[in-house]
């Protein structure tokens, strides 16, 4: 067969599902966002900008994407770079990281619910260790630092075993013999580490952080469970417009929005993590 | 034991600990019941009468393992589909080099996009689910 043909054929499977079963809905919810009564307007976008938590949201979103993706990043590599130096036992520990995996963000949020609410865990120990005196909450409309701080760990928790995964999975195709030459030529592991493994990883970081990103743009159950309403973000916005507020226009409005930013985020790290054609 | 070998040893320990303590702690909840979920300051040990009442009430919930099948039932078919879908064309953008590969790529991050708590199709979550496979299998 045609050599040419053969990635077309090979990709047209999965196209004509897209096609079908998401640019059409994705049509019809940009169509749905931009028109109120019937008619084309902006309208949608104007309550939804007028809206008291849009501010907040965006923030907080923003906020948080921000936070959370580089230290997934950071901690993920420094987790990879463990492995490898590890003796036995690698596949236990490797399987032992990637547990969260398994864990739906409903899930894990209220597992660290159970840990940061005020009768939780963290309040037990805090107050056995004698920093506290009583249980002090954590979570609540006036404590905006820690509620952050308190998603961005139960996030940190859930998701950075993906980026584990990813960039494991991108270590290993590293050839050791880059590795060993770095060494021949004197390389400390700290130069080796930046000058070689980091190069080369660069796609499968490229993949983590895109997939990362958006992903964080679209939290929603973490936050939902451990925030509720104090903490409104993006997805949270728009799930209030769709159900409490049945109003299927603005809902529509802020997934616009969110896929706006995603493909923005997603063109940006395309561009500036590109590995040029001839080194690949 | 060198200290370096030390400090990498207790690195990995507290990240494990890290990853395996909050479901320790959902776990004694969950074999606990409420006088555990209610109690103050909170046990970090199973308790002495440690029983599986409360998953045995969980369980006799009407719905329950319906549920349960249900859950089942759409992971296989998405995985199903993320397969015969993802598959061929990870391998076409990791083994080819056509023009449209990027566009394809970028119409693939698209379904990340998406939010699938808003969109009212729920068919977007299979869709996503290729996605990831073919990006996957992309870089792999």
């Amino acid at each position: 067969m045609n050599a040419r043909v053969i990635p077309y054929l090979l990709i047209a499977p999965s196209l004509a599902f897209l096609a079908i079963l998401f640019f059409v809905p994705l049509v019809q919810t940009v169509a749905l966002a931009f028109q109120a009564d019937g008619i084309w307007s902006t309208g949608n976008f104007t309550r939804m900008t007028g809206d008291l938590n849009f501010t907040d949201a965006v923030v907080n979103t923003f906020e948080l994407v921000i936070i959370v993706v580089p230290l997934q990043l950071l901690l993920a590599l420094a987790m990879a770079m463990m492995l490898q130096h590890l003796r036995g036992g690698r596949d236990i520990v490797l399987w032992i990281w990637s547990i969260p995996l398994g864990i739906s963000d409903l899930a894990a949020g209220l597992v660290w619910l159970a840990i940061l609410t005020d009768k939780g865990y963290l309040n037990t120990i805090l107050v056995r260790l004698g920093v506290l005196s009583g249980p002090q909450s954590w979570l609540s409309y006036e404590t905006p630092a820690t509620l952050l701080a308190a998603i961005v760990v139960a996030e940190l928790w859930r998701a950075t075993a993906i980026v584990l995964v990813i960039v494991v999975a991108g270590v290993q195709l590293i050839p050791k013999e880059y590795g060993e030459a770095a060494d021949v030529f004197g390389a400390t592991p700290w130069q080796r580490f930046t000058r070689v493994t980091l190069p080369l990883l660069k796609p499968s970081i490229q993949t983590a952080l895109i997939l990362r990103t958006v992903l964080a743009l679209e939290m929603f159950a973490i936050v939902l469970s451990i925030g509720g309403r104090n903490f409104p973000v993006l997805v949270s916005e728009a799930f209030n417009w769709q159900y409490t507020q049945q109003n299927f226009g603005v809902a529509a409005a802020y997934a616009v929005i969110v896929m706006g930013v995603s493909l923005a985020a997603t063109l940006i790290y395309l561009w500036a993590l590109r590995t040029p054609a001839a080194q690949r | 034991m060198t200290l370096r070998r030390a400090v990498f040893i207790t690195g990995i320990i507290v990240l494990s600990v890290w990853t395996l303590l909050p479901i320790y702690l959902i776990a004694l909840g969950a074999v606990g019941g409420r006088t555990v979920v209610n109690s103050w300051p909170k046990p970090f040990l199973p308790p002495a009468d440690l029983s599986f009442a409360t998953m045995r009430e969980f369980l006799d919930i009407a719905g329950v393992w319906t549920s349960a099948l249900y859950s089942v039932e759409a992971a296989v078919l998405c995985m199903a589909f993320s397969i015969l879908l993802g598959v061929p064309a990870g391998y076409a953008l990791a083994r080819f080099v056509f023009a449209g590969a990027t566009a394809y790529r970028l119409v693939v991050l698209l379904t990340r996009a998406f939010q699938s708590q808003s969109s009212r199709c729920h068919s977007l979550s299979a869709s996503s689910g290729s996605g990831f496979t073919t990006l996957r299998s992309a870089s792999a």
